[in-house]
């Protein structure tokens, strides 16, 4: 929790707020290239998805849905590669998790040649889309900070305010 | 793709020859497969008659035989027999398609897919796996 916290207040957000955009600065910034492809909802399908490759992360949305959802999708699935899950062993062995249940783990092993992990850490990068989220839905992309300042400036703005209209 | 199409036999065990391959990738034999298969039964079960099977010139093997098929495979008998099958079709084309792409980790929310929604899915992947390929040879 303290964690995605402080990472989303280190975030520095695109004005208006735009997915797609914090996107491109991560590659940019990691040098390693993220594709977005946008596929059509269907009914019981992953409405996101993020796949890692060797050379590349691909994050794949539906397309067909509203704006906000859209950009809840992106903003998911980026939390996933800002908290590294993409990246370090995740802590459960079943590799499969949901989406391969009927075939063995064994199997899956051996026709990828190494350990693939599915479904990581799915509570966090919820946690911390949504944080990124409300601090883009802020009027002004304020921090948490700026906000209480905002919320304390009448208190705060009395004493202030007295020299202005002086 | 094969959609959600009943498969054939045949098709059966040609995936399971496909995906499942030898560590250094070749496809195992005829002759292997049927080698194991009359270990694992005490039955003939000659490469003539596995390749028979593969290329649908006969579909009536004995429950035995496709029991050891399984075996040799790694999959569950239900991949020929149940209600699952189609399931396991589609997680096999699955698993596939994430071979081929190299596909190192994958997130996504979603506990149980339908195999309509696997099929996306390995839609999806294979897609990934064509911009990997382009990547390879850049600037042409």
């Amino acid at each position: 929790m303290r964690r995605c916290r402080a990472i989303s207040e280190s975030l520095e957000l695109p004005e208006p707020f735009d997915a797609a955009e914090l996107i491109a600065r991560l590659a940019t910034s990691r040098g390693r290239p993220i594709d977005l492809i946008a596929v059509a909802a269907r009914p019981g399908a992953p409405c996101g998805l993020l796949v890692t490759t060797g050379q590349a992360d691909y994050i794949v949305y539906a397309e067909d849905t509203s704006a906000l959802h859209r950009q809840h999708i992106l903003v998911h699935e980026y939390a996933h590669l800002l908290l590294g899950h993409t990246s370090e062993p995740s802590p459960d062995p079943g590799l499969t998790g949901g989406l391969l249940p009927n075939l063995s783990p064994d199997l899956v092993k051996k026709v990828l040649g190494r350990t693939v992990y599915l479904e990581p850490q799915e509570q966090e990068a919820e946690l911390l889309a949504s944080l990124i989220l409300k601090r883009a839905l802020l009027p002004g992309g304020r921090t948490r900070g700026d906000e209480w300042a905002h919320r304390l400036s009448p208190l705060l703005g009395s004493r202030r305010a007295n020299g202005p209209h002086d | 793709m094969a959609g959600v199409e009943t498969s054939t036999l045949a098709q059966k065990i040609e995936a399971l020859f496909r995906t499942v391959r030898r560590p250094n990738r070749e496809q195992y034999s005829n002759e292997d497969v049927a080698r194991a298969c009359r270990e694992a039964t005490g039955e003939t079960f000659s490469a003539t008659y596995l390749w028979q099977l593969r290329t649908g010139k006969r579909d009536n093997p004995t429950k035995r035989h496709l029991e050891a098929l399984a075996q040799f495979f790694n999959v569950s008998p239900a991949y020929f027999f149940d209600d699952r099958s189609q399931e396991i079709v589609a997680e096999l084309a699955l698993l596939e398609a994430l071979r081929d792409a190299g596909v190192r980790n994958m997130a996504l929310r979603a506990v149980e897919l339908s195999p309509e929604a696997l099929d996306t899915v390995s839609d999806v992947i294979e897609t990934i796996a064509r911009r990997e390929a382009a990547r390879d040879k850049p600037s042409r």
